[in-house]
């Protein structure tokens, strides 16, 4: 069976030549259509494919498969792909027997989905129950996790467990209050309806009474009570259906009126009618005027009556304004006169008050510092009590010693005495002082004749040794003929190793001028050679740009060491460890209950 | 007559880090110092003698002042052959040149691994304190356990900077008398 | 045959490059391995011997320390320029013991011997002895 093409795409086989990609813009076309419904035209919005992807070859895309002969059909498959050319009853029998077969298939196909369609929804009900209890679990879980988390709270935030006691009583007594006050509800919604209860069965018993009445009534009355009764209800039923038109109409002239805004030839047609409508309107009233109209005398009669009448009218109800303006004035001045004695008593009143306020307020100043007050002045007074203690305590010590005050006389000799010893002591002060400045040199001179007796005993040594080197020189020297040898000896050996030093020399140079000459030679080689004199130059380029490199990486380093935050970090965290610290001790040393 | 010693001083360390600079102000005894940067290609020869007290010897301290970027460390070695002293240089406030010390020192040592070369490693541009990434404990740990004193100066401030070449010249005229020690008791 | 770097036989240091006055290179040629020579540190180090006249030698001796790397050139005459070279050779270290390097050299005809010590195995390198084994050429 040929394959039946994609209900969504063009078939392959219609395809115009040039469209190389294998995809498909044909699709494409019909979706940008869809899309930009005012810019789209097919086969030019080719270049704008709905998912962006950029088209690299030329297409020139058509909708409608065309053939050699012009636009054609869509083509289903062709025949000549498998099927017979010869079509007689064996063929349609064969082709009977394998619709047949699909059709069993398809029945089988469908009979097994509804079997999986019934099993899943009983297993859906069976899930559908887990999913509820489940559920219902969750919540107990969601509320036993909310208490834990606020116990966790409480914990964390270090809550007394008072607090905690109590917040709980205060929900309790909430929940109580709460539970009474739904009783309460409760209770009045019963009432209610035992009201509701109450007032049916009177409104049964006055239905029954008056139904007794109405069987009491003469026949006459009852019949036209009866026919009264059947009037009244053809009415309503009439007001029902009239009730019923009415909606429908109403209905159906907002769908009207919808249509209308939608549509705007339908607007123009109704603003047409409209003004149809008052040019009608304007036409009848005017042909009854033409009809209405009389002679011109008696149109102005009339005209005259008529404004005669409206001036009477106008002047009536100027009148009236009038009236009602005075009065209006009256009261706003009778207001205004109230307003003023109100306030003249007011104004007393209101004086009274700000000075009664004012008083109050000084009286509260007063006793917030009134105990502050008090307690200062109780200590003044207690300090000021224990001076005057003192004070007495001092008076009553000079009068107890009152009794052994000598005479003027002796007052006189012991101030003499007095001053006597004071110059004493005085002088002997001094002494001291001088004689201390006296101990203190002469102990420096102690400490510096001690000094004095190593310094001696030093060069005492030094100069023994001196004098035992002076000996041993002495004899030396002594031996004239021994130190003339000597110094001979030297002499000779000093002009030896002058000689061999000089000749030593003499060859160093000569190994030095011979090496200089080497060396030039090498040097002068070097710097004619080019690589030498171009790496030289590269040399001293590369040497410029890592000076370069080199200050600029110190300007960097130095400007990060500004930048730099680890130490101010480093004494903010001992910081707050130190005060961390401090609470921690501070807060064990309070807690304790 | 005074003995007048001859050591070869070879200056290695990473690019940068003042080998240069420290010779420079060595030799000119204090007096200059290049405030520019110029890098060494292949090897300066700076020579300058080194008075040892209590004797009248001087030590003539030959400094092979290296270069110190990779690139030249294949030329460079070809003058590192019979190194007296070695001296190795880092830069404080440059982390890789400390730890590229070791390198430097074992090719120096590779040069003659035969025979115990005295050292130093020098902590250079202690006047950037706020930079400074590399204690001094560091240091002494890292020459103590390679054989080397440690020093730290500042070629720029001209501080510390005669110091380990003295050490230097004074272990050499060291390593002499012992040396003559021992040709003595050859005899 | 005998030893012609001897200074009691004549022959001179012409040029050392480390001259300690304690230690001399006089004391190579002193013809005892008690005293010596020693170098100052750095390397190369060279020493020229003069001899009292134009010699043939046949070998060289050296007894010495912490040598690494000895060569040797002879030259005719007195001139810097006309240096040979005569042999080249690597030592073995000795500890606590001198070195002796032996050199044959067949018949060469020398005026100066030039010692170079291109290096050693320490910072300095001690030279007890120099014997240069060669016989006087006449004429």
């Amino acid at each position: 069976m040929s394959q039946r093409p994609p209900t969504s795409s063009r078939p392959t086989s219609g395809r115009a030549p040039g469209t190389a990609a294998g995809r498909q813009p044909g699709t494409a076309t019909r979706l940008t259509t869809a899309m930009n419904p005012a810019a789209a035209r097919p086969g030019s919005r080719g270049g704008q494919v709905a998912g962006g992807v950029a088209l690299n070859s030329q297409v020139t895309v058509v909708d409608r498969p065309t053939t050699q002969q012009g636009l054609g059909g869509m083509k289903t498959a062709k025949p000549g792909q498998g099927r017979r050319q010869v079509m007689d009853k064996t063929y349609f029998l064969g082709q009977i027997r394998s619709k047949i077969n699909e059709l069993n298939a398809e029945v089988v196909r469908l009979t097994k989905e509804i079997e999986n369609a019934s099993d899943e929804n009983s297993s859906f009900l069976a899930y559908e129950k887990r999913a509820e209890a489940l559920a219902s679990e969750i919540r107990d879980l969601q509320g036993e996790l909310g208490d834990y988390n606020t116990l966790v709270d409480k914990l964390t935030t270090d809550e007394d467990i008072q607090d905690v006691e109590f917040d709980c009583n205060n929900l309790k007594s909430q929940n109580d209050r709460e539970s009474k006050k739904i009783e309460e509800m409760f209770d009045i919604k019963k009432q209610k309806e035992d009201q509701i209860q109450l007032l049916e069965t009177e409104m049964d018993q006055e239905r029954r009474m008056a139904d007794n009445v109405v069987n009491d009534m003469k026949p006459e009355m009852r019949q036209r009570y009866m026919q009264l009764k059947d009037l009244n209800e053809h009415l309503l039923r009439q007001l029902e259906t009239g009730q019923q038109e009415l909606d429908q109409l109403n209905t159906k002239t907002e769908s009207l009126q919808e249509e209308l805004s939608q549509s705007q030839v339908k607007q123009e047609a109704v603003r047409l009618y409209d003004q149809l409508h008052e040019l009608e309107g304007k036409r009848s009233s005017l042909q009854e005027e033409a009809r209405m109209r009389g002679t011109p005398a008696e149109e102005r009669e009339r005209l005259l009556k008529q404004v005669k009448e409206d001036n009477q009218e106008i002047a009536s109800m100027e009148r009236q304004t009038k009236e009602q303006q005075e009065k209006i004035d009256q009261m706003r001045d009778e207001i205004t006169q109230l307003d003023l004695d109100i306030e003249e008593n007011q104004g007393e009143r209101n004086q009274k008050y700000k000075e009664l306020k004012k008083r109050e307020e000084s009286m509260d100043e007063f006793l917030s510092t009134f105990d502050e007050n008090k307690m200062q002045e109780l200590t003044k007074i207690s300090e000021v009590e224990s001076n005057v203690v003192t004070l007495l305590e001092n008076m009553s010590r000079n009068m107890g010693r009152f009794t052994n005050l000598p005479t003027p006389k002796d007052l006189m000799s012991m101030k003499e005495d007095l001053e006597f010893k004071e110059d004493e002591m005085k002088k002997s002060e001094m002494t001291t002082i001088e004689l201390a400045a006296q101990r203190d040199k002469l102990q420096q001179d102690l400490a510096k004749m001690d000094q004095f007796e190593e310094k001696l005993h030093e060069e005492q040594v030094i100069l023994q040794r001196k004098v035992a080197d002076m000996e041993k020189e002495l004899t030396t020297y002594g031996d004239l003929e021994k130190l003339r040898a000597d110094a001979e000896e030297k002499k000779k050996k000093l002009m030896e190793d002058r000689v061999i030093l000089q000749r030593r020399r003499e060859v160093f140079k000569r190994l030095i001028q011979h090496l200089t000459i080497k060396y030039e030679g090498l040097k002068t080689q070097l710097n004619e050679n080019e690589t030498y004199t171009q790496l030289s130059n590269l040399e001293k380029k590369w040497q410029h740009h890592e000076q370069n490199n080199y200050t600029m990486k110190e300007f960097i380093s130095a400007r990060t060491m500004e930048c730099d935050y680890t130490p101010i970090s480093r004494r903010v965290n001992s910081i707050m460890d130190h005060f961390n610290a401090k609470l921690q001790t501070h807060m064990a040393g309070k807690t304790s209950y | 007559m005074p003995t007048i010693l001859r050591a070869k001083c070879i200056v290695a360390g990473d690019a940068g880090v003042g080998k240069s600079s420290i010779c420079q102000v060595f030799h000119s005894d204090s007096a200059q110092f290049p405030k520019n940067y110029t890098m060494t290609t292949s090897v300066e020869l700076l020579v300058k003698p080194v008075n040892i007290p209590d004797s009248r010897d001087q030590v003539e301290m030959y400094m092979y002042d290296s270069a110190g970027k990779e690139i030249f460390s294949e030329n460079v070695i070809k003058f590192w052959d019979h190194p007296s002293v070695v001296m190795i240089v880092y830069d404080v406030t440059d982390e890789t040149s400390f730890s590229s010390c070791i390198k430097w020192l074992e090719r120096v040592r590779a040069m003659k691994s035969q025979t115990n070369i005295p050292g130093v490693l020098i902590a250079n541009k202690i006047d950037l304190d706020q930079r400074r990434l590399i204690s001094p404990k560091e240091g002494k740990d890292l020459a103590m356990s390679n054989g080397l004193e440690y020093f730290e100066c500042s070629a720029k401030e001209m501080q510390n900077v005669d110091t380990p070449f003295f050490y230097m010249a004074h272990e050499f005229h060291k390593m002499y008398q012992e040396r003559l020690q021992v040709y003595s008791s050859l005899a | 045959m005998f030893d012609v770097a001897l200074a009691s036989g004549g022959a001179q240091i012409a040029l050392s490059t480390s001259s300690d006055d304690s230690h001399p290179p006089e004391h190579m040629i002193d013809g005892t391995d008690e005293t010596f020579w020693t170098t100052t540190g750095l390397y190369p180090q060279e020493v020229i011997v003069r001899f009292q006249a134009l010699m043939s030698i046949n070998s060289v001796e050296l007894s010495s320390y912490d040598v690494q790397n000895i060569a040797l050139e002879t030259s005719e005459s007195d001139s810097i320029d006309s240096f040979e070279p005569l042999a080249e050779k690597e030592v073995e270290r000795t500890d606590h013991q001198l070195q002796t390097v032996e050199v044959s050299v067949g018949e060469r005809r020398a005026q100066c011997l030039r010692i170079i010590i291109n290096s050693g195995y320490d910072h300095f390198v001690a030279v007890h002895r120099l014997k240069v084994n060669g016989k006087a050429l006449h004429g």
